[in-house]
Parts: structure tokens; C-alpha cells; sequence
């Protein structure tokens, strides 16, 4: 476990990604109190998106240049996929927190003075904080996941490999929302939506995100660094 | 003949493939361990690919390849006893000097970090300046440095002295041999400045087109061919048929590499018969016996030489 915890301190060393994306995220903020405050009708914003975007950005560093160097001081795969993981989790729990934190603050002062929504934009559908945290924690950790994953991908296959999985990203879902247009599912769909819970979609978004991991570690566990 | 020592790392019967393209084939050597070895051969031998394998960067197509007998992929005890400076290692954007050695200290289990930046110091390595700005020299000279500091029992230096200069290569050289004094351990170094290198190394594995063409102590190989100069007619009544590495004609006059030791009853036979006899450096060897490889192809009147027994794979 010490090893793994050292591993996961040498991943810790490419936290620029993070402090860059709350950076811009604290721009994007500043940009849109400034406009809420100038404007009357209070408004909803997605700038908090900015935070899962680097989050993808960091993990797939991670894998392009600082599995290569961790390789060379003989990190096993094994050992950098889990300190990868700790550290997703361990950011993913500590994003999750602040941005709870400051939509508390957010909701507080009446979206800061001005009507806006921008940190807790997750709140109308969560029932409780526990639940906004697992919203924020798992939106988090996909994101990571799917930088993870492209990035295995393109260790493993290079380029083509990337631009086919892409392909495929974008292709077979949109192959699969012609033919339930062509089948006229969308009304039975939207109702099966509905008639979920916050804590079913939840979980099975924690399903696919699983999955995924599953998928990152076995096209990872054949790359070369 | 040299005494059988342990081995540090093993590869047998290895071969592997990059998209049908065979990097190393059937390739089967035994580094010894405590020494420092020297893999040589040209660009596209196989000796980076053989340095991943013994790694476990990449799994062979087929063979074994052990690490203190066992398998190294995905192996984190007998991982945890090397360190591998690949010539072009790849550092993390904007990491600085500083950083990566406070990263090794992080995972090398024997790293030494005074000895590392004493190290640093020696090289005029600017500790914050990000890898990535340094110039090639000096790039090569973090490889090194993590790589003496690691003290790893096992350590690879691919082309570790890529863009160092003649005074920072002797102070690799002289730092090794230094840190292998005190504390012996097992190296292996690619590299192609042979004859720079040639004193340092205990152990030579010759490589080209992915197969081993030799693999001697370098001590055998010391002693081993010699260049004779003379008369064509006395060149041949001399050699009588033993292994000819290379011939080159100018005129009646011929100079023949030829891959055996020379006793003292042969240097005064060709002494009589008016030829010159040079000793043959660890390069010349080397050169001689890659350009008569199947890879460059017997060309001219080179020929592929007959080594001896024990001394070819």
C-alpha cells in the first residue's frame, strides 16, 4: 500500500491541470457575476464543467508522459493504474466538497447577490448533499476515466487506434438514436427516463463509469510506455 | 575461458515482433551479474527492444526472458531492483530537474539523493529549469544521474551519453566506474562509441538484425583478433584457412582482419614473412563482425567469420 501511496504522490506532481481549471473556472465566475450583476433575471450557467474537462486533461497526461517516465523507475502497470484511481478518487471527493461548499455559500447569498447559479447547478435534481456529492463526485470521475481511456488508447494503438475509437464514440450512438427514431422509441425512452430515481441513475452511471475503468485497465495492461 | 558467474538477467530463445517486423529474433544471452556489459550493435540492431523486454516494457512474441530468474513483466519485487534510462525517455511537461530527482527518491527503493545531487552538481545541471528546455546534453545527463543514484542492482543505460560532451562523458565514465568500485552491481550500457567505452566493460554482447553475433567477456575479446598488412601471397601461406573478418586490397599489398588470438609464435612467423601486426581494438572487432552479418550482407571480399565456440549464438 506505501508503494502505491508513493506512486500516487508522483502522480500528484502534475497538479497544474487542476489549479489551471480552477483557474479558468474562477474566471469564467468572475465573468459571470459581472454579467448577472449588470443584468436583472437570474440565471443558470455551466462553467463548472471547465473542472471535468481538466480533470480528463490531467488523467490523460498521466497515462501520455508520466506513465513513460514512472516506467523507467520501474512502476509496475498495476501499481500506476491504482495510484492513478486513489488519486482520481481522492481529487473527485476533494472537487466534490468545494464546489458543495460553495453552492452552500452560493445558495447563502441569493446566488452571491445576483441571482446566479453556477456551483450548485446539480441541487434542483438531488435530494440532499450526500447526493450532490455523489452527483459532482461522479461526473468527476467519468470525466477522469474517459481522459484515461483515450489516452490507453492511443499508448496502445496510436493514432488510428484513436481516431477509430472516436469514430466509434460518436457513430454507434448516433447509429443507435436513428434507429430508435426510425423505431419510434423516444416517447417510450423519455418516459423510462422520468420514471427513474436520482439513486438509480446514479447507479447506473457508476456502472458505466466501472466499466470503462475495466476497459482502460485491460487496453492498458498490454500498451509499452 | 572466463568462470561461470551468475546471471543478472537472462533471455531465452526471445523473439519479437512490431507489426510484423521482428526486433529481436530468437535471441538467447545471459547477462552477468556484478559486471558492467556493454550491448552494442548499429541503429536497428535490437538493442533498445532488448532492454524493453529485460524490463518488462513489452512482453516477447516468444521465449523467456528472466530478471534475477524471474519474469519481469508486471514483476514489482524484481522491478524494484532496476532502473532503465531509455535514450529519449519521455519527461512530464513542465517538470523541472529538481522534480524528477524528488520523484525518484518517491519510487527507487536504493536511491541515494545526496549522491544524486552531488551528482547534478558535477553535470551543472540548473535544478529548477524544466526538462524539457534543456538541451540534449544536458538531458542525457538527468538519465544519467537517475540512473547512478537509483544504485539499482540492475541498471540500463540506453545511449546514456547521447549529446554529452567529451568532458561530461569521461565524468559519466569516471562516476561509474567510481560508484561500481564501491558498490558493484550489475550494468548494462548500449552505446556506439565503442572504443570509448571498451576499458569500462567486463562483458561485450554484440548485436545486429536482432540476433546476437557475440557475446564474450571482454577480456576474452582483448586478446582476441589482429589486422595483418603484407604481401598477399605471404598474408595467405599464413592464415591457412583460419577465420578471415575482413580483406582489403590496395595493389599487390592486402590487409586482412582476422578474428583469432595471435601466439607469440605467430606474430614472429609473420614477422618473418615481412607483414605488419596490429592488435584489433573491441570497435574494429565489432565493426567487422557486423558488416559481415547476414543483416549488412557479406559484401566485398568480407566474409562472415567463423568465431569460436562459446563466443557465438
Amino acid at each position: 500500500m506505501t508503494a502505491v501511496l508513493d506512486v500516487a504522490r508522483l502522480q500528484l506532481g502534475a497538479w497544474r491541470w487542476i489549479a489551471l481549471g480552477w483557474v479558468i473556472v474562477l474566471l469564467s465566475f468572475s465573468i459571470n457575476i459581472a454579467i448577472a450583476t449588470l443584468g436583472d433575471a437570474s440565471f443558470t450557467t455551466g462553467g463548472l464543467s471547465i473542472l471535468p474537462v481538466f480533470a480528463a486533461v490531467m488523467s490523460s497526461a498521466l497515462i501520455g508522459s508520466w506513465w513513460p517516465f514512472a516506467a523507467g523507475l520501474s512502476v509496475t502497470r498495476a501499481r500506476f493504474f491504482q495510484a492513478n484511481l486513489l488519486v482520481a478518487l481522492g481529487l473527485a471527493a476533494a472537487t466534490g466538497l468545494a464546489v458543495l461548499l460553495l453552492t452552500e455559500v452560493e445558495s447563502a447569498t441569493g446566488g452571491w447577490g445576483a441571482g446566479l447559479v453556477f456551483f450548485g447547478v446539480f441541487r434542483p435534481w438531488a435530494s440532499g448533499p450526500l447526493q450532490e456529492w455523489l452527483v459532482l463526485l461522479g461526473a468527476y470521475l467519468t470525466a477522469w476515466v474517459v481522459g484515461l481511456l483515450m489516452a490507453a488508447v492511443h499508448k496502445r494503438w496510436g493514432g488510428t487506434g484513436t481516431a477509430i475509437g472516436i469514430g466509434a464514440a460518436v457513430v454507434v450512438p448516433g447509429a443507435l438514436a436513428a434507429l430508435a427514431t426510425t423505431l419510434e422509441l423516444w416517447p417510450a425512452i423519455g418516459r423510462w427516463v422520468e420514471s427513474q430515481t436520482v439513486t438509480g441513475m446514479l447507479l447506473g452511471w457508476a456502472v458505466v463509469t466501472v466499466v470503462m475503468t475495466g476497459a482502460t485497465w485491460l487496453v492498458l495492461r498490454r500498451a509499452a510506455p | 575461458m572466463s568462470p561461470v558467474v551468475p546471471a543478472a538477467a537472462e533471455m531465452v530463445d526471445v523473439s519479437r515482433s512490431f507489426r510484423g517486423t521482428a526486433a529481436v529474433q530468437d535471441m538467447s544471452l545471459t547477462l552477468p551479474q556484478d559486471a558492467i556489459t556493454g550491448l552494442l550493435g548499429r541503429n536497428g540492431a535490437g538493442k533498445t527492444t532488448i532492454m524493453r523486454l529485460l524490463t518488462g516494457h513489452i512482453r516477447p512474441t516468444s521465449g523467456r526472458v528472466l530478471l534475477a530468474g524471474l519474469d519481469p513483466w508486471e514483476n514489482a519485487t524484481v522491478l524494484a531492483r532496476t532502473c532503465f534510462v531509455r535514450e529519449g525517455q519521455r519527461y512530464p511537461d513542465g517538470m523541472t530537474v529538481a522534480q524528477v530527482l524528488r520523484a525518484a527518491a518517491l519510487v527507487l527503493p536504493g536511491w541515494d539523493g545526496a549522491y544524486a545531487r552531488d551528482l547534478a552538481a558535477d553535470f551543472d545541471l540548473p535544478d529548477r529549469r524544466a526538462v524539457s528546455k534543456l538541451s540534449r546534453g544536458m538531458l542525457s545527463a538527468v538519465g544519467v544521474v537517475v540512473g547512478l543514484a537509483s544504485r539499482a542492482p540492475v541498471t540500463f543505460f540506453d545511449e546514456p551519453y547521447l549529446g554529452l560532451d567529451a568532458v561530461a562523458r569521461q565524468l559519466f565514465y569516471d562516476r561509474l566506474l567510481a560508484d561500481y568500485a564501491e558498490r558493484p552491481r550489475t550494468v548494462v550500457l548500449s552505446t556506439h562509441l565503442i572504443d570509448e567505452v571498451a576499458d569500462l566493460l567486463e562483458h561485450v554482447v554484440v548485436v545486429d538484425g536482432g540476433r546476437v553475433l557475440l557475446d564474450a567477456s571482454a577480456e576474452d575479446l582483448r586478446g582476441r583478433g589482429a589486422v595483418l598488412t603484407g604481401p598477399e601471397h605471404s598474408v595467405t601461406s599464413l592464415l591457412a584457412g583460419r577465420p578471415v573478418l575482413a580483406t582489403e586490397r590496395l595493389g599487390g599489398t592486402v590487409r586482412v582482419a582476422v578474428d583469432w588470438s595471435l601466439t607469440p609464435s605467430d606474430v614472429a612467423d609473420a614477422e618473418r614473412h615481412g607483414l605488419g601486426v596490429e592488435p584489433m581494438s573491441l570497435q574494429q572487432l565489432v565493426v567487422r563482425t557486423s558488416t559481415g552479418s547476414p543483416r549488412a550482407g557479406a559484401t566485398g571480399s568480407a566474409s562472415r567469420p567463423d568465431l569460436p565456440e562459446g563466443a557465438r549464438r
